[in-house]
């Protein structure tokens, strides 16, 4: 069975336990693999300043061109971000790794929507889109964290396919007791009327909703 | 003395594309870069490349939609991909559209140079058949 995060479950899965599970499973996995095309990057990167430095070495060692110094610790110190860009990519995998370990949890919901925006950031600028996080203070609720950050990705993919303009920008708060999540930057109004099956049965296992403000080119999740 | 090879390399990745191309000069190519379709093909259109090295997801215009205007502007350019991870179906497509090869990041140099040395060969192919079936034609209609 084959199953991408962008289609829907097959059939003979729509019992609903069965769906959320390979939903689950889809989204995990085109997380891992947008952040694993991340490290390739940053891996091939590392391997061409690792193989310019060996080979202004050789250059030098056969009297070719002598060693700049300066140079030398240039490519040492781009190798080091290198290093410190895929090592912010690991911790940002691992912590929504950990996002499964429990169903429900108290989580900073800002934090939340923060990870998942720098987890698909490669599938913004590969779609030209930029995602911008507005700076909200804390919103700390009860909810499922995993689950929560399915319903913001969907919700952020369907905006990358029908972004109006270059940018997307997310705020989060609090609004008459409820938290919410907004996305402002397509015509909404589509994905709010007819949702795709996996968004529908993340919403509804998350206990929230999606509301469109067609004025304002916005999508707001209310938990 | 044998003449340098030309390539043009496409990678939306400044850093990976400045050390990439730097150590392709040292090689011994003459390397152009572009980072982004558009500007490839912008400089597709100034000069002629004996090859041109493409990363497959790049923003605006990806790898393929590139391949396949670079092929419009010069139809026996040798285009080689370069991709993080390399999908059966996208391969496919690619070689479908006229891609001579796949590299995979990250590659090693030598097997970079080795498919620019193959891709330049097989230009020079393309070229000579080209030459001799122009030569063939005016003999032809010069009745000779």
């Amino acid at each position: 069975m084959s199953l991408r995060s962008d289609e829907e479950v097959s059939p003979e899965y729509q019992d609903e336990d069965s769906a959320l599970t390979l939903d689950a499973l889809a989204f995990f996995g085109r997380i891992t693999a947008n952040v694993s095309h991340e490290f390739k990057n940053r891996l091939a990167t590392i391997k061409e300043k690792a193989g310019l430095l060996a080979d202004l070495t050789a250059m030098a060692e056969k009297g070719i061109r002598p060693l700049d110094l300066a140079r030398v610790n240039t490519i040492a110190k781009d190798i080091a971000r290198q290093v410190e860009t895929a090592d912010g990519a690991c911790l940002r995998l691992n912590r929504f790794a950990h996002s499964v370990d429990v169903p429900e949890r108290r989580e900073d919901l800002v934090e939340l929507v923060s990870l998942i925006t720098r987890l698909i950031e490669r599938q913004a600028v590969v779609a030209g889109v930029e995602i911008t996080l507005g700076s909200c203070p804390k919103v700390e609720v009860e909810t499922n964290p995993f689950l929560f950050q399915q319903v913001v990705y969907y919700c952020l993919l369907w905006a990358l396919d029908h972004a109006q303009t270059r940018a997307l920008s997310l705020d989060v708060g609090r609004s008459e007791e409820q938290a919410f999540v907004s996305i402002k930057g397509a015509a909404f109004d589509e994905l709010v009327q007819r949702p795709s099956n996996r968004l529908v049965r993340a919403l509804r296992k998350l206990g929230g909703r999606l509301e469109a403000n067609t004025g304002e080119k916005e999508v707001t999740i209310r938990l | 003395m044998a003449e340098t090879i030309k390539v043009l390399a496409v990678d939306d990745d400044q850093d990976f594309l400045d050390a990439f191309a730097e150590r392709m000069q040292i090689h011994g190519l003459s390397v152009t870069k572009a980072t982004s379709g558009i500007e490839a093909l912008s400089k597709a259109e100034e000069q002629t490349f004996d090859a041109v090295i493409l990363d497959m997801a790049m923003p605006q215009m990806d790898g393929i939609d590139t391949l396949k205007r670079l092929r419009k502007i010069n139809p026996d350019l040798q285009v080689i991909l370069l991709t993080g991870h390399a999908t059966i179906d996208k391969s496919v497509e690619a070689i479908k559209l006229g891609a001579i090869d796949f590299l995979e990041k990250p590659a090693e140099i030598d097997a970079v140079m080795d498919r620019i040395k193959a891709a330049k060969f097989a230009r020079m192919l393309l070229v000579e058949k080209k030459t001799e079936e122009r030569i063939k034609k005016i003999i032809s209609d010069k009745g000779w």
